[in-house]
């Protein structure tokens, strides 16, 4: 029950954290031609919000198995929130640009952090199931 | 031994919540320690490249133009003005003046990216002092025209190449990082200008008629002789010149940001000192609870034949292993923030940051471990050195 509701919590953070950087805490650039950091700013919304009904769901469930599977979707949604900035979309390339120098670094944090964290949860509930 | 260490860490597990708000107060102090010499030495970097870049003692540009100018300098700015030539020939007569060379400022979109304002400076090799120190750090001899010394943000295309106005331009070196707006402009010499503007011509970029004036320079950088002082020659420059100028002072700018550094140091120092005080103070309080919470478990040991040292020792063991723990868990987190977002920082300070290389960022990580351990040690002596004189029959009694 307690890491269902840590991981819950964790996981709810991290996904609202996603959504808040490229459009709150860290504003991408604004301008009438879309660049590659608004597209990874759409990308990023998507992805906190499917990390959001993914901790969601993990609280519903009480099979270690089912969880840990949720953990390792979430820890490839932490992936892919880094990738969608470095590789996949990309940021504005001039390191003078906010989203150069604030969100493309804070959004790779959140993304490390999130992968990381799944990936323990993963296992933790394997080897507990194991025992 | 082993068991010792088995020993150590059971301890620990078993006192769960004092063990984190251990490690979180060693934590606290690293990330100050850490974080805050990174930071302050980051900017000192800064200002230091900065006086460099600013190798004159004057800049003479169009007149109202004081302010682009200076931004230009500092923040990378790319704006663009321009005087004729001639200023160059009436400023190189003026009395005290031991160097001057010109400078000719244009912006382009770079290709590679859409969104990057890559600054195109024209330098003119003979005379230049401004610009020839950093590009001889890495390039030797004389940087041959329509070739490229780039600064470190520059993108390059796949090849190598600088792509400005549908050309490809052979890059001759890449800059090393400074933290001014050398880092984003690409440098020519003053005769590939006009090339550059004709291929501008050519892909329909339309420039005003005083860029295209090959007569044109944007800026006069003036070194000034010994003895010299800035006012005599800034009067004798407004005498000289036949055009109306404006002088901007670098060395000024410099004072200036040297005066915010200063402030900005202060700060940090409260803020590092203040964490200090705080952590260690949570820390002592924290042993000292601690310590007393253990009471029966050292008189036990103490029962079974512990020495008064081996007691100190395991006090002080644990205080490490949670101390270098701490530190680890503050100098990542420190790491995360003064890195990664070390530019934005200096941006909103309105200060240029230059990150200090691997060996002196290694150096400040070790200094900080051993400041933060010895802090730990240090408030957890005390604590320790009082439950290792603990007679054992008194103090099972008085658990009991």
């Amino acid at each position: 029950m307690k890491n269902r509701i840590t991981f819950f919590i964790i996981y709810i953070l991290i996904g609202i954290l996603l959504i808040l950087t490229p459009t709150v805490i860290f504003p991408v650039c604004e301008g009438k031609m879309k660049m590659g950091c608004n597209y990874t700013a759409y990308a990023e919304l998507g992805t906190g919000a499917f990390i959001i009904v993914l901790g969601i769901i993990s609280v519903f469930f009480v099979s270690d198995k089912v969880r840990a599977g949720i953990s390792i979707s979430e820890s490839a949604a932490g992936i892919l929130a880094i990738l969608f900035p470095t590789v996949l979309t990309g940021v504005c390339k001039s390191s003078e640009m906010r989203c150069h120098m604030a969100t493309l670094p804070m959004l790779v944090i959140v993304g490390v952090i999130l992968t990381l964290a799944a990936l323990i949860n993963v296992v933790y509930l394997l080897k507990k199931k194991g025992d | 031994m082993k068991k010792n260490w088995i020993m150590l860490f059971r301890g620990m597990k078993r006192r769960r919540f004092g063990s984190i708000a251990l490690v979180i107060a060693a934590a606290i102090l690293s990330f100050a320690v850490f974080g805050g010499f990174i930071l302050t030495i980051s900017l000192k970097n800064g200002v230091e490249s900065t006086d460099k870049r600013l190798g004159a003692d004057m800049m003479i540009v169009p007149d109202g133009y004081k302010e682009s100018a200076e931004s230009v300098l500092l923040a990378g700015s790319r704006d663009y003005f321009y005087f004729d030539k001639v200023v160059l020939e009436e400023i190189e007569d003026v009395a005290g003046i031991s160097a001057a060379t010109p400078q000719f400022f244009l912006a382009s979109l770079s290709e590679k990216c859409c969104t990057d304002k890559v600054g195109i400076v024209g330098f003119e090799p003979e005379t230049d002092f401004i610009i020839k120190p950093w590009i001889e750090e890495v390039y030797n001899g004389e940087l041959p025209d329509n070739e490229a010394v780039v600064g470190s943000d520059i993108s390059l295309e796949d090849d190598g190449t600088i792509k400005l106005f549908g050309e490809h331009y052979k890059v001759a070196a890449r800059l090393a990082k400074t933290a001014t707006s050398i880092d984003t402009s690409v440098y020519f010499t003053l005769n590939t200008i006009p090339k550059l503007l004709a291929d501008a011509k050519k892909n329909n970029l339309n420039f005003l008629d005083s860029q295209k004036d090959l007569n044109s320079i944007s800026t006069v950088f003036v070194k000034l002789e010994g003895g010299q002082t800035a006012l005599d020659v800034t009067k004798a420059i407004h005498e000289n010149c036949s055009q109306n100028v404006g002088i901007v002072y670098p060395k000024e700018i410099v004072q200036s940001l040297s005066g915010n550094l200063s402030y900005i140091v202060l700060g940090m120092k409260i803020f590092v000192g203040v964490a200090a005080v705080i952590s260690i103070t949570v820390l002592f309080i924290l042993y000292l609870v601690s310590s007393n919470g253990r009471k029966r478990e050292m008189a036990l040991l103490r029962a079974m034949g512990c020495t008064h040292g081996r007691l100190t020792g395991i006090m002080l063991e644990e205080a490490c292993v949670l101390n270098l723990t701490g530190c680890a868990a503050g100098s990542v987190l420190a790491a995360a923030v003064v890195f990664p977002f070390g530019r934005y920082i200096g941006r909103s300070l309105h200060m240029p940051y230059l990150c200090p290389g691997i060996g002196i960022v290694m150096g400040i990580f070790f200094g900080s471990l051993v400041v933060v351990l010895l802090a730990g040690m240090a408030a957890s002596a005390y604590p320790a050195l009082r439950i290792s004189r603990i007679e054992p029959y008194a103090a099972l009694r008085e658990e009991e």
